[in-house]
Formats: structure tokens, C-alpha cells, sequence
């Protein structure tokens, strides 16, 4: 067991944001957070993270993983649109947590940045300024930084958001090998719940409570999962 | 140009500020990208406003101006981030509030104190003002500390930079990088304040940043570049400001403007034809900068028309101002910042030998009834007070009339009364000269 919720909740100033989630994530697994916007998905992110403490109930880690193992992708801001950094800068930049207190990176920590610029085909655009690559190749290098800080748990905060469909199945199919391929287990947050049922082996769907968490099939069976999913699917066409 | 170099750097205070500047024009450069792309490029403002206002207060109480401006500007600059950061007030509307207040503050403390005078239009516009030596080892240590701190948290300054939200996530506590930040930043702007100019400091920060961005597309590189670019152009700032007699504030940010637009341009045509190679194009801007600045040379300082120059027009470097020859001179050019340098460091200057040209004047005191003699030129005064720049002299022989042009050679000595110490010119020598020079002098 990598992650364990047990009736959390959690809170912004009192008011609950999400509750009674009880959910556990076993390595390898694949798991999709869905909602809609204000269901308390960035809340349990950021419980995951360890940037917020449960209200009530507990969220614990197994398989000694540490917080500062997880490698998080987080939704872009709108400074990193124009940052002048080589596509190869910012992937080291996930060596970061591991230096604890060291200025400076090993050669084992450039090693291991080289080694994920090559899992994600970043090979030709290792110099390359982040601003100039397209948004799909942007997430790439964001999702190699990722996997410079972890090697348990990567935790995806809608990584397609912004993309077009070519590219945004690309990135599926790529975050989906890395799943198959190392075992590594992904949790990710999205508003796209057609490709969510179509790569992910368990749902946890929120609306500011838990709703459903189980295998992708089972929650296919679930009233809320056939309406969402009828929605979801009615709204993308 | 060498010769107007070696002319510069015969003034003693003058290297002192120019190696200060330099640090201070280097920190603010490396601070300068993060901050610019934080989107904090105003906090530098704010601070050097707050700056204004503690130095304005340390005048006013007789303290020394760094030893108060610092801690209070780190405070401002704590103060700043936690504001921004607890969301009631947004960032830009805090450091409007901080900085318009500080202002505010220090000018009501100076009017009801000193008044408006030099020293106060200094801290606002800047001047090649002489420091003491305290203060340049102070700043010295300083910005060699802000150098240290920025190489040993430049990877985690990057990371803080591009993704706080990843930053935190993996561990990294922001908070503590920000305050850092900011701190490094108050400690420069306090630094370079005097020289720069309250309403200019915050030029060295957002400058060299923007310029260097317009070409370089690496974290690394562009940090290399602003250092580079902002050392380059202080320095030909400060050359401008020594050769026309500009102020040195002014005339770096002016020297940053054309930097800038020298990088747009070459980016833009780069853009256009993408055969220039990377490096060389900034190199070939700073080129053509340099070569720029070298033109007014000793044929443009002699058009100043200045007793010093007639030296120069016959090719000679002027003596270097070392105090153990026999007379040292106050020369026409950087006459108030010399004066400024005796009064600020007398201990380098007494029982010297001095020589200098001015206007002869006497002030009788109420209090005691006594004349006091002077020679003096008519200084940068601010706000029609503060203009004469000279020292008093005594003299066994007969006195001139007011306002005679004289040469004046004595010792300078201190000498106390009514429980105050005072400097003045014991003269050897007191010449009427038919040849007046400029009474009105600005540096």
C-alpha cells in the first residue's frame, strides 16, 4: 500500500472543502481523480502533497515513501510562458529535493536528468528554450522533471489541460507506457473523464465528498459513473 | 580614453565608489531575474523608497546612514512579503502603500530637522558622493556576502523562480527562499542607494534583466548576461557622468536604456536573419557600447574648459591626487565630491597641504560677533539652500575683497570652539588671480 485515506476531510478556514475519502493506492496502480471544478480535487492534491493537513481522519503513506518522493506535475502559471531556461534546466531542476540542503547537483542527479530527457524523447530539444517548445513539448519536460524526483508516485494535476487532442493522447499513451513499463504508480487529476475510464485501472470520483472510488470497470456499472461518463462524453463532442 | 580613466582614478574616493558600485551593480543584476520574472521587478522601488526615508532619518539624528537603512529596509522587505503573502492587500498596492509612507515620513523628519538640503536631493537622484571608509568596507562585505548567497542558492533560486507550486511539493520551503530573496535585495538596494538615487536604484535591478532576456534563452546565460551587461554599464555610467559632469544615476540608467534597445534590435533582426551566431551578437552590442563611450575623450574634457585640463591638452596624465606629495590639489572637476571626501575623511587630509581656487568670502556670526573667512565655489545647492562648497581659511596676511577669484595653498587643521570641531585652512598663500575659473561647479 502506497497511500491510505482514511475518512479524511479537509478544510479551507473551517468550511469543508472534501470529506470522507477512504481510498488506498497500491503501487503500480493507476489512479484517476475526477469531479467537477470546486469537487475538492486540488484540495486532496495538496493533502497528498503534504501541504495540507486533514481536518479529520488521516492520509498515510506505506512503502517508505516519503512526501518529498512524489514527482508532481503541476498546472502551468502564466510567468512560465515566457521563462528563459533550457528545456534541460528545468528537467535537473526535479534533482532539487533530494539535494536537501547541497547547493549544487551531483553527477549522479545530471545522469538521472539525461536518463529521463531520453524516456520522453526529449533528446533534440535539450537546449532549447522552455519558452519557445510547444505546449505539448512543455509538458513533456515538466513530466521529465517529474520523474527526476520520484521513483514511486507520480501525481499529475490536469496535465492535458490546454492541449490539442493530437498531442493530448500522445501524452496518454506516453504517461500510460511509464505506468506499464517501471510499475510506477500515477495518480491523476482530470476533467476528461472519457480517456480517465479508457487508461486508468481505478476512479476516485468527488463532489466535495467521496462519490465513488473502486476499478474503472466497476465504476462504469455505477449510476454516477454512466451519467458523468454520458455527460463527459456529451460535452467533449 | 585611458587618460580620462587615469585622470578618474587619480581621485581616491572615486575608486572607492566605483568598486562599490560595481559590487552593488553586480548583486542587483543576479537578484534582478528572479525578480523580474517573479513579477516583483516593483519591490526594488518600494524598498529604495523606504531606504529614503530611514536615511533621511539617520541624517536627521546624526547616525550613520547604512547602520539604520539596513535593518530597516530588511524589515520593509519582510514586511512587503508577508503581505503580498497573507492576500488582504495585493503586492503591487503593498509596496505602493510602504513606499509612498516611507516617503512620506522621511520628508516631514527632514523638515523638521535639517531642511532640504544636498545631502537629501543626493539620496534621491544619486551622486558620486564621497563615502567613508567604513562605509565602502561595510559594502564591500556586504555585496560580497549578497555574491556568496546568490552562488549557494542559485539552483534553488531557479526552482523557487519557475514553479513555486513544484518547488513546494517537493519539499523546498519557499517562504524561507523568498525572505532570502528579499533580503539580498534590501542589502543591495540600501547599498547602491546613495550613488544610484532612490527614484533610480531599482534601474540596476530591472535593466540588466530585460536586456539580457531579449537574446539569451538559459537560466545560466541570462543570469551571466545581466552580470556582465550591468557591470559594463555602470561603469560607462559613471565614465559619462565624470566626463560631462552628469549625475551618475542618471547617466547608468540612461546607458541601460541604450543597452536595451541594442538587444531588442539585434533580437529583431536576428529574428529576421537567423545567421548571427548566438554569442555573438551580444558581444558586438557591448562592442559597439564600449567603443561609444571611449569617443568623448581628452578633446571633449577640454571643450569644459578647466584648469586641469591644459595638462591633458599636452597629451600629460595629470599627477595621481597621492597625499604624500608636497601640495595636493583640488582641481576644478569633481571640486564638491573632493570637498565632500575631506569633510567626510578628514583624518586622510589633516596637516596635508592643500591648494585650491575659489570665490573669497567672510561671514560674520551674531552669536560671537567674529568674521569667519572662506574660499569657496557655489555647489550643487538644493532647493536654494546648501550651495557653497569650500573651507573656511585663517590668514596672517592682508584679506582681499569679497568675491575676488583667489588661489589659496594652506594646512588643513581642525580646531574646536563653543564645543564643536571645525576644519580649516591654515594658508601659506594668498593669491588675487585676474583668470577666473568656474564659480558654479556641479560634481
Amino acid at each position: 500500500m502506497l497511500i491510505t485515506c482514511q475518512d479524511a476531510s479537509f478544510a479551507y478556514e473551517g468550511s469543508i472543502a472534501v470529506c470522507g475519502l477512504s481510498f488506498t493506492v497500491n503501487s503500480g496502480d493507476y489512479l484517476c481523480v475526477v469531479g467537477e471544478n470546486g469537487s475538492g480535487k486540488s484540495t486532496l492534491i495538496k493533502g497528498l502533497l503534504r501541504l495540507k493537513t486533514p481536518q479529520s481522519g488521516s492520509v498515510l503513506t506505506g512503502d517508505g515513501l516519503l512526501a518529498s518522493e512524489i514527482g508532481y506535475l503541476p498546472q502551468q502559471t502564466a510567468a512560465q510562458k515566457d521563462f528563459p531556461a533550457s528545456a534541460y534546466e528545468v528537467v535537473l531542476s526535479g534533482r532539487l529535493a533530494s539535494r536537501g540542503i547541497l547547493p549544487f547537483y551531483s553527477r549522479r542527479d545530471k545522469a538521472i536528468a539525461d536518463e529521463n530527457i531520453k524516456r520522453l524523447g526529449l533528446d533534440s530539444l535539450r537546449n532549447r528554450c522552455y519558452r519557445e517548445l510547444s505546449g505539448g513539448q512543455q509538458q513533456r519536460v515538466l513530466l521529465a522533471r517529474a520523474l527526476c524526483a520520484t521513483k514511486k508516485l507520480l501525481l499529475l494535476d490536469e496535465p492535458v489541460a490546454g492541449l490539442d487532442p493530437r498531442v493530448t493522447q500522445e501524452l496518454y499513451r506516453l504517461i500510460e507506457r511509464i505506468n506499464r513499463d517501471t510499475g510506477l504508480t500515477v495518480i491523476m487529476v482530470s476533467h476528461d473523464i472519457q480517456s480517465a475510464v479508457k487508461y486508468a485501472s481505478h476512479i476516485l470520483h468527488l463532489r466535495t465528498k467521496q462519490e465513488f472510488y473502486g476499478k474503472t470497470a466497476d465504476y462504469l456499472q455505477t449510476e454516477a459513473g454512466k451519467s458523468f461518463v454520458g455527460e463527459g462524453g456529451a460535452t467533449n463532442d | 580614453m585611458i587618460n580620462t580613466l587615469l585622470e578618474m582614478f587619480s581621485y581616491a574616493f572615486l575608486v572607492r565608489a566605483v568598486i562599490v558600485g560595481l559590487l552593488v551593480a553586480l548583486c542587483a543584476a543576479l537578484l534582478g531575474v528572479s525578480l523580474v520574472l517573479k513579477r516583483y521587478s516593483m519591490i526594488g522601488d518600494g524598498l529604495s523608497h523606504v531606504g529614503f526615508g530611514s536615511l533621511a532619518i539617520a541624517t536627521a539624528m546624526n547616525l550613520a546612514p547604512l547602520t539604520i537603512s539596513i535593518p530597516v529596509c530588511v524589515l520593509a522587505a519582510f514586511l512587503l512579503l508577508r503581505i503580498s503573502e497573507s492576500g488582504r492587500i495585493k503586492g503591487d498596492a503593498a509596496i505602493a502603500l510602504i513606499s509612498t509612507g516611507a516617503i512620506a515620513i522621511g520628508v516631514v523628519v527632514i523638515s523638521l530637522t535639517t531642511g532640504l538640503n544636498t545631502d537629501v536631493c543626493n539620496y534621491l537622484f544619486g551622486s558620486i558622493l564621497a563615502m567613508n571608509k567604513g562605509d565602502v568596507k561595510l559594502s564591500i562585505a556586504l555585496a560580497a556576502a549578497v555574491l556568496v548567497l546568490f552562488a549557494f542558492f542559485y539552483n534553488k533560486i531557479f526552482a523557487v523562480t519557475f514553479d513555486e507550486n513544484f518547488a513546494k511539493a517537493t519539499g523546498v520551503k519557499i517562504g524561507a527562499y523568498n525572505m532570502i530573496i528579499a533580503f539580498l535585495t534590501a542589502i543591495t538596494i540600501v547599498l547602491g542607494m546613495r550613488m544610484m538615487g532612490a527614484l533610480l536604484i531599482s534601474s540596476l535591478i530591472i535593466f540588466p534583466a530585460l536586456t539580457s532576456m531579449r537574446l539569451c534563452k538559459w537560466w545560466k546565460s541570462v543570469t551571466v548576461c545581466s552580470a556582465a551587461v550591468s557591470v559594463l554599464c555602470f561603469f560607462a555610467g559613471v565614465v559619462i557622468s565624470y566626463v560631462y559632469a552628469t549625475p551618475t544615476g542618471a547617466s547608468v540608467v540612461i546607458i541601460n536604456i541604450i543597452a536595451f534597445l541594442l538587444f531588442w534590435a539585434v533580437n529583431e533582426v536576428k529574428g529576421r536573419i537567423k545567421k548571427m551566431k548566438k554569442l555573438i551578437a551580444p558581444l558586438a552590442c557591448l562592442a559597439l557600447l564600449l567603443s561609444a563611450c571611449a569617443k568623448p575623450s581628452a578633446g571633449e574634457a577640454a571643450r569644459n574648459g578647466n584648469g586641469s585640463i591644459a595638462v591633458n591638452i599636452q597629451g600629460e596624465i595629470p599627477k595621481p591626487a597621492d597625499l604624500s606629495d608636497e601640495v595636493f590639489e583640488i582641481r576644478e572637476k569633481m571640486f564638491v565630491a573632493q570637498m565632500n571626501d575631506i569633510y567626510i575623511n578628514p583624518a586622510d587630509y589633516l596637516g596635508k597641504t592643500i591648494k585650491y581656487e575659489g570665490l573669497f568670502k567672510n561671514y560674520t556670526w551674531e552669536r560671537n560677533g567674529e568674521t569667519y573667512y572662506y574660499v569657496i565655489r557655489y555647489g550643487p545647492g538644493c532647493c536654494g539652500t546648501d550651495g557653497d562648497c569650500g573651507l573656511e581659511i585663517v590668514w596672517d596676511g592682508e584679506y582681499p575683497a569679497v568675491d575676488d577669484w583667489v588661489e589659496c595653498v594652506g594646512v588643513l587643521e581642525e580646531y574646536e570652539e563653543l564645543g564643536a570641531t571645525y576644519l580649516r585652512l591654515g594658508l601659506t598663500s594668498l593669491t588675487v588671480l585676474d583668470v577666473r575659473g568656474a564659480e558654479y561647479v556641479e560634481q
